[in-house]
């Protein structure tokens, strides 16, 4: 049941702030995000609808909340065919966005983050890496490119995690 | 001689050396220079489910480079060209523009970003590639797989057609194979929910290895690491999971088209493809022996 | 001059005004139901409440509103701002250009109609009735318009002939008519009451015609017409009672002209004629989307998605019988890429399709997917009808139409269940929108974009009476069944005949006049003119008193002010600028489509904001002259605030894109003199933004 005493009215307003986030008002429930979804398609458990139609009643917890939130591939069959034109796989990316800020981040992507922090780059490149390439005939690449830890550094990303 | 800086990504570099190696070589036949971009990273696509913010900054600092270069720059992952090209978007965004300006960057020089393949397609030209085809794999049956982040989405790219597209067929019957027609073509592989949920991310994977295999596909071909993650590398998990016997070779564009300039096995790295692609390279070569 | 001052009803409370006596004040507690007798070359000031109103109450007055109520009164600001307002306007009257009447005569006395539609017909058949000459063009070359290629007219499922034939037939009765079928509108000059309107009349092969059909017999080219086939040489049971050669497919083989016991002629030559007409009347009827641009629908490339006028005919003509279809609802309507709005007939369309293959074909399993079923007023009971015949009704919008397993598959989600849905099909019928038909109205150089003209407010003028003596009548004014379309047209034709019953027409729109001794004629007004009416002619600038919708825009471009809008002419508001803005005042110069009435929306919503606001209404944001601005900032306003309306909503064409143009010259000039450009600001203000005016003013005083 959705107990609309446990809703947030803001919530909608703090989504809409965030990138992406900009198109949420305009959802006029048609279900076109969903019925393109692929990952909708084989587990039924996501749903692009539900989580912007919870989004827009406040439902401010059950969403965050929800590992489920997750599970969208960012692929964009969704953008395509929003008759309202949200960009609906950016709007879910928002509500990801802001759950992180609030203490929902999935271990996964805190790894990745930690790499990133590292070397710049997603897999570490070890000297049989840069060996083969040399023997294919390929360019060297850097080993860790130090520049992006301090982009990361420069934003708010890093203290949100921290708490 | 077209030249074009080559932005490498995290995974082509250091899991599909293939993939980089006959792209470079395919270039090399089309007269196309690709340049290095020194100090490239990650593109940022990991971080944005985490902070958009972040992502898009790290994706302008790339862009930044590559600008210095007075160049317009390829990509041979589709994640890559879709954060390269929302970076690029953002940079006429006055905020964002003051954010990238905070963190010490510059935009002396517009950038175009594209994915390889796109580049192949609009720069060179099927009638252009058609020229070089020396060796047409006439007896190849090819599922091309798009990928997401290829023409989609259609306000950011303006390419191809996102509902029915096309380039990529058009591009592999150029080397003389079928592009065969099937249904969801615009499936995505999968691989962005591997991490989430990986029951789920097979199951998606194995809905396009069913259909090519029910097709009698001679090879998926793929133009992004992750789809081909999902295909090759992840194909034995899917014949497990279903119980079917797939053994569908996952080649990337270049590969094929590599083949279908004549060039050798190992100048579009068959020995790395994890399935073996003996099918392919036993019509690729039957058609050589009777051609010649 | 006169002053009138009126307090609402004893709602305000009214300064103490001293003008001198050269102004008699009058003071009244009711003007809008207690109108004074003021002549029409009578100066004068009336202050109240909105313009939007007054102008209405007194439409033949020179007058200069005054709104005391919405810009003092209601937000709660003291009597002492209405008198600066009072004395700011007495001054701008002072020295302002009087509107002139222009009058037009109505020396034409016949009309054009074009399109031979049921709405076409209906007022053709009207307006002859009444004794008025008519010419009716029609550009196939047969009457009847959509209704004649329709099976069967919805709520009750009636034969079309049995509406069309009555009309038809009617019309042909009528002595005053002319119908003119194959035949396309070329050109229109002239003005309300005197049109010349260039004609083309193609070729109709057939001249003499008994109707045999041996013709049809021959011709051996087959051509798809909107899911019916035919031949090149047609008949369609309507009026002229004859056939017709479509010259787009004949090959011209002469079969026909060999079997023909009348006469027919493969080389006849296209007829260009002209005719007068008073007044024109758009009945171009309905324009289907092109659907096959919603490429997931697939229509136009996967074989059985057709759209709701073939399966009509196709079913009627026996050629189709599905077994199961499905009704797909708002293809390409509702969505921002394609139709953003409703074309309101479509949700019944689709219940008719419904409704026409369960009565024929019971056993066939019809499912109608819709995100929302509109079945407005009574046509409820027809919807009513169809659940109770079995039809299968699905909430949604469907995501893709594809073949699946050889199947015509339709995949949406059901939102009365919350499932993913998907149906295999024999044929999926689309249930497209409309557009607006935007070449007729270029034809008749009214700019429309995609949205329909009936939509948008025309200057000064009604929503059905389009500028210039120009009307609609049925689906060309909006997407309408039968029975709206003759109701449409009946009103239409009232209209028209309003207009012709008169010998000339006044009009008292602000228009601009170019004082001949000033101009330098360098031209420059004639290319910024949106509506083209300025011309020169013996070395003369002219102003079109016809095509001037009186924007103001020539007047701010003109270097020597020799053009000048009546009412808001550069000394006026110079006068006006000067007696009201004061040291730290925020003057805003607003747009009176627009942002002035978002001014008076805030104050309806009781939203206050500083009295140092002050409010001048100027016709449109492109018609701020800079050397206003300038003015404003050396009496020491705090800032100068322009308001207009959102870009592509403009009413002048793109009168606020000029606006955009000129806030930034002006600003790169104030920053070349070392002046403060922060203190101007330019910003889009729909008129029920009330919130966003006070908020950008608050902002600005701060």
């Amino acid at each position: 049941m959705i107990d609309l005493k446990l809703s947030d009215p803001h919530f909608k307003w703090e989504i809409m702030k965030k990138e992406g986030g900009e198109g949420l008002l305009k959802c006029f429930g048609c279900s076109d995000c969903a019925a393109s979804c692929p990952v909708r398609y084989f587990d039924e458990r996501y749903n692009p609808r539900k989580i912007i139609r919870l989004t827009l009643l406040g439902m401010k917890e059950m969403v965050l909340s929800s590992p489920f939130l997750w599970f969208c591939a960012h692929c964009h069959a969704c953008t395509e065919r929003c008759p309202q034109g949200i960009k609906v796989a950016e709007l879910i990316n928002a509500i990801k966005n802001y759950a992180v800020e609030k203490g929902y981040c999935p271990e996964g992507y805190k790894m990745q983050l930690e790499l990133l922090m590292k070397m710049g780059r997603l897999y570490e490149v070890e000297d049989f890496d840069l060996k083969k390439r040399q023997r294919l005939g390929l360019p060297p690449i850097d080993k860790t490119i130090p520049d992006v830890a301090k982009i990361i550094e420069s934003t708010h990303i890093l203290k949100v995690l921290k708490k | 001689m077209r030249k074009y800086a080559i932005f490498l990504g995290c995974t082509v570099p250091v899991r599909a050396q293939h993939y980089e190696l006959s792209a470079r070589n395919v270039a090399r036949q089309l007269n196309i220079e690709l340049t290095e971009i020194p100090g490239a990273s990650c593109c940022g696509f990991p971080l944005k489910a985490v902070d958009a913010q972040t992502a898009l900054l790290i994706a302008a600092r790339n862009i930044s480079l590559v600008s210095q270069l007075k160049l317009d720059v390829v990509t041979l992952c589709n994640s890559c060209t879709a954060m390269l090209s929302d970076a690029q978007a953002q940079l006429k965004n006055e905020d964002f523009r003051k954010e990238f300006k905070h963190v010490g960057l510059s935009y002396p020089n517009e950038v175009k970003v594209r994915h390889f393949v796109r580049m192949l397609y609009e720069d060179i030209g099927i009638d252009e590639i058609k020229k070089a085809v020396k060796n047409p794999l006439r007896q190849l049956k090819i599922v091309p797989h798009y990928g997401c982040h290829y023409m989609r989405p259609t306000e950011l790219y303006g390419f191809d057609s996102a509902e029915v597209p096309h380039t990529l067929d058009e591009l592999v019957r150029v080397t003389g194979a079928e592009s065969l027609e099937y249904t969801d073509k615009k499936m995505c592989c999968g691989g962005s929910v591997l991490g989430v949920d990986e029951e789920l991310a097979i199951t998606m994977s194995n809905h396009k290895l069913s259909i090519a295999h029910e097709n009698g596909a001679d090879a998926i071909v793929s133009i992004c690491p992750f789809c081909t993650v999902m295909y090759e590398d992840n194909q034995r998990k899917a014949e497990a999971k279903f119980n079917k016997q797939y053994g569908i070779p996952v080649l990337y564009y270049p590969q094929l088209l590599g083949l279908s300039f004549g060039l050798d096995n190992n100048a579009v790295g068959l020995k790395f493809n994890r399935i073996k692609p003996d099918t392919i390279l036993e019509k690729s070569t039957a058609q050589n022996q009777r051609s010649s | 001059m006169r002053l009138f001052i009126c307090d609402c009803r004893g709602s305000m409370k009214l300064p103490k005004i001293d003008l001198g006596t050269d102004v008699k004040i009058e003071y009244h507690s009711n003007l809008c139901t207690d109108r004074p007798q003021i002549a029409p070359d009578e100066k004068v000031v009336i202050a109240g409440c909105s313009p939007n109103l007054l102008e209405g109450i007194f439409p033949d007055v020179n007058a200069e509103f005054v709104n005391i109520l919405e810009h003092v009164s209601l937000i709660g600001h003291p009597p002492e701002k209405a008198a600066q307002l009072i004395s700011a306007a007495v001054a701008k009257m002072n020295v302002t250009i009087p509107v002139e009447a222009k009058v037009f005569d109505i020396k034409e006395k016949s009309v054009l109609v074009i399109g031979g539609g049921v709405a076409g017909i209906e007022v053709a058949t009207q307006l002859s009735r009444c004794g008025v000459q008519v010419t009716l063009v029609e550009k196939s070359p047969f009457l009847g318009g959509t209704v004649a290629k329709l099976d069967r007219l919805y709520p009750e499922g009636t034969p079309h002939s049995h509406t069309l034939m009555p009309l038809v037939n009617g019309l042909y009765s009528q002595k005053n008519a002319v119908q003119l079928c194959n035949t396309e509108v070329t050109s229109v000059t002239g003005r309300v009451g005197n049109y010349r309107i260039g004609l083309k009349t193609k070729p109709r092969g057939v001249q003499e015609c008994i109707n045999c059909g041996k013709c049809v017999d021959v011709c051996p080219v087959e051509v798809s017409d909107d899911g019916k086939t035919r031949k090149a040489i047609y008949y369609i049971p309507t009026f002229p009672d004859k056939y017709a050669i479509d010259f787009e497919t004949c090959t011209k083989c002469g079969e026909c002209v060999k079997v023909c016991p009348g006469k027919i002629v493969l080389d006849e030559k296209t007829k260009e004629t002209e005719v007068g007409a008073g007044a024109v009347v758009v009945a171009t009827g309905l324009h289907w989307y092109d659907v096959s641009k919603v490429e997931e629908y697939g229509y136009g490339r996967l074989e059985g998605v057709m759209k709701t006028l073939e399966f009509e005919r196709a079913v009627a003509s026996g050629a189709l019988h599905p077994k199961k279809v499905a009704i797909v609802y708002c293809a390409g309507s509702r969505d921002s890429k394609h139709l953003p709005y409703c074309s309101k007939i479509c949700c019944l369309l689709g219940l008719k399709e419904a409704k026409l293959v369960t009565d024929r074909f019971p056993d066939t399993e019809v499912y109608v997917i819709a995100m929302d079923m509109r079945s407005y007023g009574t046509f409820e009971y027809l919807y009513n009808t169809l659940r109770s015949k079995g039809v299968s009704f699905i909430k949604g919008k469907p995501s893709e139409i594809s073949r699946r397993n050889g199947k015509l598959t339709v995949r949406t989600e059901d939102l009365y269940t919350n499932e993913l849905l998907e149906i295999e099909v024999d044929n999926v019928v689309l249930s497209c929108g409309f557009t607006a038909d935007t070449e007729t109205f270029g034809k008749l150089k009214i700019k429309i974009d995609t949205d329909f003209p009936v939509l948008f407010e025309n200057a000064g003028l009604g929503t059905a009476e389009l500028p210039r003596g120009i009307f609609t009548a049925g689906a060309a004014t909006f997407p309408s069944g039968v029975a709206e379309t003759l109701i449409d047209a009946r009103k239409a034709s009232f209209s028209v005949l309003n207009l012709l019953q008169q010998d000339k027409i006044e009009k008292r729109l602000p228009q601009a006049r170019v004082d001949e001794d000033q101009c330098s004629i360098c031209r420059m007004c004639i290319g910024t003119c949106p509506y083209g009416a300025i011309s020169i002619a013996d070395d003369k600038i002219k102003v079109n008193e016809e095509l001037c919708m009186g924007c103001g825009i020539c007047s701010v471009t003109c270097p020597s002010y020799a053009s000048q809008l009546e009412t808001w002419n550069e000394k006026g508001l110079s006068k006006q600028i000067r007696s009201l803005a004061q040291k730290g005042d925020i003057l805003a110069l607003l747009c009176k489509w627009s942002a002035y009435n978002a001014t008076e929306r805030a104050a309806y919503d009781r939203l206050t904001y500083p009295k140092n606001v002050k409010i001048i209404r100027v016709p449109c944001s492109g018609a701020v002259d800079p050397s206003h601005i300038m003015l404003a900032l050396t009496k020491e306003v705090k800032g100068v605030l322009i308001g207009g309306c959102y870009p592509h909503a403009c009413h002048y064409a793109r009168g606020n894109f000029r606006a955009r143009a000129r806030e930034q010259i002006l600003r790169l000039n104030l920053d070349l003199l070392g002046m403060d450009t922060s203190k101007i600001r330019l910003e889009w203000i729909g008129k029920d933004e009330g919130r966003k005016f006070t908020e950008i003013v608050r902002e600005m005083s701060k």
